[in-house]
């Protein structure tokens, strides 16, 4: 475990030196400010299109530096002929998944939070009340950033970054749908879309935004078990990841 | 090894049949809507209004379906475990 430890900070380090996440967290910072400036008719309307609006804006943000962070960084390796050593002397592949994983998931993690706090902030200044449930949301999201994450490490290892975009991006989509909105896609063949919808995690559990913006009470039960179900369904797709990795031939 | 894939699809089809909170609740969440009409869409925050359906079936709202998440939550983590420790075996 140490050296998956060691290798989560190499790589935490090598991210933060990159252009890409610093990219990212400062144009969801200038859409939570430019989502403010919007008019509204009151206060009430305008607390309302903020949170709704930012917590929307921080949940794309979510995706992008999923995208941002992770797609490239194995077919990197691969390219720079590091992996090879790596894995052949140090770590293991699974440290090696890991280690990226949890670097990358460290860097997200605070980007989101500070995405989160620049909104709080945005609230405060313009006189909103901010809701109580906005830090367990917060994690929601994180645990959300995080499942998109492992996804994209999963399609990494067998596609190239620019198809891994699309996939990712699609499966986000879908996924957010309830059943019966997928089942609307092709309302001629329901059983196949059922089938289909099947198959597809269900992240309309991290939709926390309404609840918020509509001054609804979430019980703690249900931020702890959503985030419960986004580490599992992280840890699901860690694991067809690794599968796939162990299965490479990295020559 | 050639059952991998299959067992994967299997249950992860288990963990997510009858996943529609909708499908799956109470009359009195269904019902709730009928009881009101169009000129009662004004409403102060917290409380349900017409046409609310949607909302009050969300996973946020529908507690006969947190049940089903945390069933989903170790099946997922059943499914991780067995995926991670086959995977091993056929790399080795």
């Amino acid at each position: 475990m140490k050296g998956v430890l060691v290798f989560s900070v190499m790589t935490l380090r090598m991210l933060f030196r990159k252009r890409t996440p610093w990219g990212i967290l400062i144009g969801v910072l200038l859409a939570l400010f430019a989502i403010a400036q919007v008019p509204s008719f009151s206060v009430g309307n305008q607390g309302r299109f903020i949170l709704d609006f930012g917590l929307f804006g921080i949940e794309l943000g979510a995706l992008v530096l999923a995208l941002g962070l992770a797609a490239n960084l194995f077919p990197q390796d691969r390219e720079q002929r590091t992996v090879m050593p790596l894995v052949a002397v140090p770590l293991s592949r699974w440290q090696y998944l890991l280690g990226r994983f949890l670097g990358a998931a460290m860097v997200q993690a605070s980007a989101l939070l500070v995405s989160c706090a620049g909104l709080v902030v945005i609230l405060l200044i313009r006189g909103i009340r901010v809701p109580g449930d906005i830090l367990p949301a917060t994690v929601l999201i994180v645990s959300e950033g995080w499942f998109l994450l492992a996804t994209v490490f999963f399609f990494s290892f067998f596609t190239s970054p620019p198809l891994n975009w699309p996939l990712t991006t699609i499966l986000f989509v879908l996924s957010q749908m309830s059943v019966r909105d997928f089942v609307g896609l092709a309302p001629s063949s329901p059983d196949l879309m059922r089938g289909l919808r099947l198959l597809l995690p269900h992240a309309d559990v991290f939709h926390i935004k309404d609840p918020l913006a509509h001054g609804f009470d979430v019980a703690p039960q249900f931020f702890a078990l959503a985030v419960f179900y986004g580490l599992c369904y992280t840890a699901f797709m860690l694991s067809l990841a690794l599968a796939v990795f162990r299965g490479r031939d990295l020559k | 090894m050639r059952a991998l894939p299959l067992l994967v699809l299997v249950l992860l089809c288990g963990c997510s049949l009858n996943s529609d909170p909708v499908d799956n609740a109470p009359h009195e969440v269904l019902g709730e809507e009928c009881d009101l009409d169009h000129e009662h869409r004004q409403h102060e925050a917290g409380h349900a209004c017409s046409e609310t359906r949607w909302f009050f079936t969300q996973p946020w709202a529908a507690r006969w379906y947190w049940d089903k998440l945390l069933r989903d939550g170790f099946v997922l983590l059943a499914l991780a475990a067995a995926v991670t420790l086959l995977s091993r075996r056929r790399g080795s």
